[in-house]
């Protein structure tokens, strides 16, 4: 079994890329691998409680719904969130120091910044 | 060794030569190396020096959502997959590098 980390840090709403990241995650847990997703800088704006169908975007309830089934770690940086004034995730995502996202990230065999 | 490569940025991007360069050189020392495409990086699949990649034994598989999204067509020697072939590869592989 291998650790696998994933980190979301763009914005979410001008791009496809954190909704994919988020669809990858779930992929990768698809095999025995133990997938952790950590949202970082302003990819922790993919963790909060937005409406993006608000402006046409599409939403991430189901990649998040599918990450929590396949019982996928998700890890949200504090420092992150307080510069941004972040308080409300979307459930299941934990927020963390930087040091826990550190020792996930050294602990992981592999690390994809999506 | 077996080496693993995601590549999601479009072709005008200078991932794409690094990613070939790379499988080429990795190839020719004898690694084994499987490249998976998805988002953006669907659009380098009709880069012949991929095809030329696979000809010489590099596993090229493509996330075929992404590539019906952005109306790639599909092309011989490559596998349209799905994201558990990404899956194998990030499990079987001994290093994976990523680009985007």
């Amino acid at each position: 079994m291998k650790k696998i980390t994933v980190i979301i840090r763009n914005l979410p709403l001008n791009t496809r890329r954190n909704s994919e990241a988020l669809r990858m995650s779930v992929g990768l847990t698809l095999r025995e691998d133990k997938v952790t997703v950590v949202f970082i800088d302003d990819g922790v704006y993919s963790a909060t409680l937005a409406k993006p169908e608000l402006i046409g975007a599409p939403t991430l309830k189901k990649e998040f719904e599918a990450l929590k089934m396949m019982k996928c770690t998700m890890l949200a940086d504090n420092p992150s969130l307080e510069k941004r004034g972040i308080k409300k995730l979307v459930p299941n995502v934990m927020v963390v120091e930087r040091d826990e996202i550190v020792r996930t990230i050294t602990g992981s065999d592999i690390v994809i910044p999506f | 060794m077996k080496l693993g490569i995601l590549l999601t940025s479009s072709p005008e991007n200078e991932n794409t030569n690094t990613v070939i360069s790379l499988s080429r050189s990795a190839r020719e020392q004898g690694h084994e190396v499987s490249i998976f495409l998805m988002y953006d990086g669907v659009y380098n699949v009709h880069k012949k020096e991929f095809a030329q990649l696979a000809d010489k034994g590099v596993r090229i598989a493509v996330c075929a959502l992404n590539a019906e999204q952005r109306s790639v067509q599909k092309v011989g020697g490559i596998l349209f997959g799905s994201q558990y072939d990404h899956a194998c590869i990030a499990g079987e592989v001994d290093r994976f590098i990523s680009f985007g």
